[in-house]
């Protein structure tokens, strides 16, 4: 039902992962023998969608895209060029690219904020959200965000 | 350009939440790409976006810039294969060719036009038109959980 909100399962469908701690969607592989797949992890209020390339050797860090669950929007996203994937890595850029859209935000309307504050408050809470079991987060923001 | 008009004129199916786009056309693939028509409103332009979707990869196909008043199709813009999708991507090159065509229109009359204005006014614009939902959203999620102590109205 969360993933139905953004469309997120129209392509596929998801299945929770231990060793990932992330809902999993069904991979298409290419004739090149590439298979791509999204993985989605919840944090409080958001959902983060990452696009991976896994190939022979590496696998890759494609895309990452964050929803708001109450604004049902897309806050931001990226696209990444050859990134080898990185759970850190992740975690970092989902803080900094939150980080970004909220102090981008506070000045246009004009609200004085402290990057450092957000970073920091960012960085706890999504640590803690991408440590905590993604079935008992999905459970618990179901019932927060979709009753 | 049909398929532009027809899409204007037609109901919205959805909203793709790759793009954050309101969606007028959407036709899947054999290949299992979802092929979409989605649709920006900036004052009396329209912009249509033509994506495809595939798993774990979104790919801009093409960009068409419509006058709404007049349904003057104001610029096709091609894009080269594999391009990914990002809205940053997509306003970069709006704004690009929103901006040629001005400056070109002002030189055809012999006026001055100051481009780094232009320039600027531009990106404004058409950054409202992308992000400023997304904004608004971060801003109310961030209060939400406490990050920000001010509501924005």
């Amino acid at each position: 039902m969360m993933f139905n909100r953004f469309g997120l399962s129209t392509n596929s469908q998801y299945s929770y992962s231990e060793v990932a701690n992330a809902f999993i969607g069904e991979g298409y592989t290419s004739q090149a023998g590439n298979t791509y797949f999204n993985a989605i992890k919840l944090a409080e209020g958001i959902v983060v969608k990452e696009d991976i390339g896994e190939g022979y050797a590496y696998t890759f860090l494609n895309g990452l895209r964050v929803y708001g669950i109450k604004s049902n929007t897309l806050l931001c996203e990226k696209y990444y060029y050859s990134r080898v994937y990185n759970k850190s890595f992740v975690k970092s850029e989902v803080i900094d690219m939150l980080t970004n859209i909220i102090i981008d935000a506070a000045e246009k309307e004009k609200i004085q904020v402290s990057s450092y504050e957000i970073h920091k408050q960012l960085n706890a809470l999504i640590e803690k959200s991408f440590e905590t079991d993604q079935r008992k987060m999905l459970e618990s923001q179901s019932q927060k965000y979709l009753m | 350009m049909e398929t532009a008009i027809s899409c204007i004129s037609g109901k919205p199916i959805g909203v793709d939440e790759s793009t954050g786009m309101i969606i007028y056309q959407s036709y899947h693939s054999d290949s299992g790409i979802n092929y979409m028509i989605g649709m920006r409103e900036l004052d009396d332009l329209l912009i249509l976006e033509q994506i495809g979707e595939g798993t774990a990869v979104t790919f801009l196909c093409g960009i068409k810039i419509i006058r709404k008043s007049t349904k003057d199709l104001i610029a096709d813009i091609l894009v080269d294969n594999n391009i990914h999708y990002t809205r940053q991507t997509v306003l970069e090159m709006v704004r690009k060719v929103l901006f040629d065509i001005i400056v070109k229109e002002f030189r055809m009359h012999g006026k001055h036009i100051d481009m780094d204005y232009l320039y600027e006014k531009l990106s404004d614009i058409l950054d409202k038109c992308y992000f400023e939902k997304s904004r608004k959203a971060a801003m109310d999620w961030a209060y939400d959980i406490g990050i920000i102590k001010i509501k924005t109205a």
